[in-house]
């Protein structure tokens, strides 16, 4: 799946590690989920929409709407 | 990594560690004491002595285990369920060459499970470089 994380961390002057202090997960997982390797769970989808404070829809992106 | 996980991770090597310890000095101490007990109760418990510290070890893992985030109890999780599998081929393959007496080798039960670690590790190397 494909996401507007490395986008938004950016946006927030925030390094990969900064991420993952406030999601509460490794560095290495920030960086997955940024190159769309990994696909969260909901509490976490959720988790990063609200450190975002932005709709889960407008940081996840299905691949299918992508495609088009 | 955040705090919580850093410091998990070294709760466990700490953990981990102290059990490993104990352990080599329990197989020493078990089979240095072993020499001269003849068989029973007594035997019994020095030859079991060395599974005590490997109860701790387990439990160092399990700790660490529930606090990993999710992306590696997953990754940890399918290279324990592809190990298993190995594991099992494995033990199936050597166990029918064995009974057909196709070649013959002292089974050592004491090696599966160090094999099955090692095996987990290696598979969760090649996972997270996939991944």
């Amino acid at each position: 799946m494909e996401n507007h994380l490395k986008q938004l961390r950016a946006e927030h002057g925030w390094s990969q590690q900064d991420l993952a202090e406030q999601l509460d997960v490794s560095r290495q997982t920030v960086n997955s989920l940024e190159r769309g390797k990994y696909d969260p769970s909901l509490p976490l989808a959720f988790k990063i929409a609200r450190v975002f404070a932005r709709p889960i829809e407008k940081i996840f992106v299905e691949e299918t709407e992508t495609e088009k | 990594m955040s705090q919580r996980i850093k410091s998990a991770n070294r709760r466990y090597r700490l953990e981990f560690g102290a059990a490993m310890t104990l352990y080599g000095v329990v197989v020493i101490g078990a089979t240095y004491l072993a020499r001269d007990v003849e068989p029973g109760a007594v035997l019994t418990l020095l030859a079991l002595a060395p599974v005590a510290p490997i109860i701790l070890a387990c439990i160092a893992f399990i700790r660490l285990f529930v606090s990993l985030d999710e992306r590696e109890r997953r990754l940890s999780a399918d290279a324990a369920a592809l190990s298993l599998l190995i594991g099992i081929f494995a033990a199936l393959t050597l166990g029918f060459l064995k009974s057909f007496e196709v070649f013959t080798f002292e089974w050592d039960m004491l090696w599966f499970g160090p094999f099955l670690i090692a095996l987990w590790g290696v598979v969760r190397c090649i996972l997270i470089a996939r991944r």
